[in-house]
């Protein structure tokens, strides 16, 4: 079940969008994502569907691969849309005892699950196709200037990408301590939530102590070839934008400032549509 | 030697020494019992277990309590009053382009030794020097620790990045190197551990002897001059040990890298140039593979095995046969008992 996030994980398909800055890509996310919530209507929806597909398309990353990691947000979705569905107040469509379905329910409930699905696929692209160190050093200079308000940016970046480092290394403990745990009569699938639950802390104690046991031979590790924080560090891949990169922001923008726009689309349309019938009149 | 100050730098440094450790003495103080360190994982403790089942065996037949087995197990790792004693007065130089083999049971010292190289760990007694730089000296580390890498036991823990490339310059870009260079320098050392087509895998995807491969391709990448090796075979399945011993063969004869090589297999301890056996924070045999495995009882007093063919002719001449005592692999084996092949 771990397995299936595709968050944190790279796909390497050597595209043009792979070989972009890792900035262009942090801040093309950023401005997709503040594109997505400015969006209002069903048409800007599509719109950022369409763009989101054709970015998806330019990756080479196959659909079905990134539709699949999108299983572990199923059941935030599936709460999103139930709660949207009986909640929202309205035109009521279907009424089972006090429970009602609306039209305005479910065009929430479909716009927010598309949303939702949106935004996890953005930002699952930015990690497909940017290598966990690369989105890291990206970070870590975007955010340079807070340096100055002593952050320790360098720090920062660093413990995030040996956190991502080592997902994939203590999901497989994680399964081996659950299987070592089992095969001593441990049961983790019965009972209730609570249950489940408490039957969970015999696994997460080993692991904690594995954690921090790598924790410490990681530190020694990273001493004996010389690390010494960010001072006098320097990167074999020096992040560099090119023509490509401004291209790609100035596209991104003009993306987000499209579906901002959007939101003007019915207004434009009924405008145009008045218009026309005042035309037509005369 | 004996006569020698204490903690001054020897006088007589010879140019040809990579290492000179003398009388190197390391106390250090825990709470914990540090029998279990965290870097004496899987493999060794087995082999403690049993060594230390059979030892006591005896003595328990005989009717000794507990007590006096914990007072003895003590004695053996040197602790009094919450100190351990790791090392005592360990005198050993190693010269450049050497492959020395360091042998030893657990908690002999081996590791503490190892670590006393790069700078891990400072003497408490005694100077450790590097290339004729004392490790004691805090401007002296960052350089010592590029000349001598290390290479730990497990693969896993460390790596920094998550793609072979960047994990491999990750020690370039801490000394700071031009990218170009760290380019230059991680594209050779991935050729020399014959990696270069993982050069941009996920380690996760790797088996152990090519994890291992790549950790010292990511020492190569920082240019030493030695590179020492902490068990780096005790993780791994039989094919990822013969990867890594190869790899180092070939460093050493190729590049003439100084290798000093931490083990408990025997086979691959044959393969040096010197073998070092250490007991209870103490040098006790130092020769050639032959000159040391051709005294098995030696070797078992430490508590240690000597090559299953040594053995061989070892417990054969004990039944009568005349054979060559310093048999060390099968093939010597094969001539020795069947001359007219």
């Amino acid at each position: 079940m771990l397995r299936d996030i595709t968050i944190g994980q790279y796909y390497d398909t050597d595209s043009l969008i792979h070989r972009l800055d890792p900035r262009t890509k942090v801040v093309g996310t950023f401005l997709f994502i503040i594109g997505l919530f400015l969006v209002k209507s069903i048409f800007g929806l599509v719109a950022a569907a369409l763009s989101l597909l054709i970015i998806i398309r330019i990756t080479k990353i196959p659909l079905s691969f990134i539709l699949r990691g999108q299983k572990a947000i199923a059941m935030l979705l599936l709460f999103t849309v139930v709660l949207n569905m009986f909640m929202v107040a309205g035109d009521v469509l279907v009424a089972i005892g006090p429970l009602h379905i609306t039209f305005q329910g479910m065009y929430m409930a479909v716009f927010m699950a598309g949303r939702l699905v949106m935004l996890m696929i953005g930002c699952s692209l930015m990690t497909l196709t940017t290598t966990p160190l690369q989105l890291t050093d990206a970070l870590e200079r975007l955010l340079r200037p807070l340096k100055k308000i002593h952050v320790p940016v360098h720090d920062i970046a660093m413990m995030m990408s040996i956190a991502l480092r080592f997902i994939p290394i203590l999901m497989e403990e994680t399964d081996k301590i659950m299987k070592a745990q089992s095969a001593r009569g441990a049961d983790f699938e019965s009972g209730g939530l609570i249950q489940k639950a408490k039957s969970l802390i015999p696994v997460l104690v080993p692991l904690f102590i594995s954690a921090f046991r790598r924790a410490d031979e990681l530190a020694t590790a990273m001493e004996a070839r010389c690390y010494r924080g960010d001072e006098g560090r320097t990167k074999m891949k020096e992040l560099k934008y090119t023509v490509k990169d401004h291209v790609a922001k100035l596209i991104m923008t003009a993306l987000a400032a499209g579906l901002f726009c959007t939101r003007y689309l019915p207004g434009v349309l009924s405008t145009i549509q008045a218009i026309g019938k005042i035309l037509g009149r005369g | 030697m004996a006569a020698m100050n204490r903690n001054s730098i020897p006088d007589t440094i010879n140019e040809q020494d990579m290492i000179l450790a003398r009388n190197l003495t390391y106390i250090y103080k825990d709470e914990a019992d540090e029998e279990m360190k965290p870097e004496e994982t899987a493999g060794k403790k087995k082999e403690g277990f049993f060594e230390k089942s059979e030892d006591n065996a005896g003595e328990t037949a005989g009717g000794q309590s507990a007590e006096t087995f914990k007072g003895q197990f003590q004695e053996t790792s040197g602790k009094t009053n919450g100190e351990t004693t790791a090392l005592r007065g360990v005198n050993l130089s190693i010269s450049k382009g050497e492959f020395v083999a360091v042998l030893g049971t657990n908690g002999s010292g081996k590791s503490t030794f190892a670590r006393h190289i790069n700078a891990l760990h400072v003497p408490t007694e005694g100077v450790m020097l590097v290339e004729g730089m004392d490790t004691k000296e805090e401007a002296n580390v960052w350089l010592i620790r590029q000349k001598a890498g290390m290479i730990f036991q497990n693969p896993d823990n460390q790596m920094v990045a998550s793609i072979v490339e960047e994990d491999v310059a990750f020690g370039p870009e801490n000394l700071g190197m031009e990218p170009e260079k760290i380019r230059m320098n991680v594209k050779e050392a991935l050729e020399a551990v014959e990696m270069s087509a993982f050069r941009n895998a996920t380690p996760s995807k790797l088996s152990g002897g090519q994890k291992q491969r790549i950790a010292i391709a990511g020492i190569l990448a920082m240019r030493p001059e030695c590179i020492i090796l902490d068990e780096p075979t005790a993780m791994l399945d039989p094919r990822g040990r013969t990867e890594v011993v190869k790899t180092l063969q070939k460093l050493n004869q190729e590049e003439h890298m100084t290798v000093v090589y931490i083990t408990h297999y025997m086979e691959e301890a044959v393969l040096a140039d010197r073998v070092v056996v250490m007991d209870r924070g103490q040098v006790v045999m130092e020769g050639t593979p032959r000159e040391i495995f051709f005294q098995v009882e030696l070797m078992k007093q430490v508590g240690l095995d000597v090559p299953a063919m040594t053995e061989l002719a070892w417990r054969l001449n004990r039944q009568g046969m005349n054979l060559d005592p310093a048999i060390l692999t099968v093939e010597e084996m094969v001539n020795a008992l069947c001359p007219s092949n």
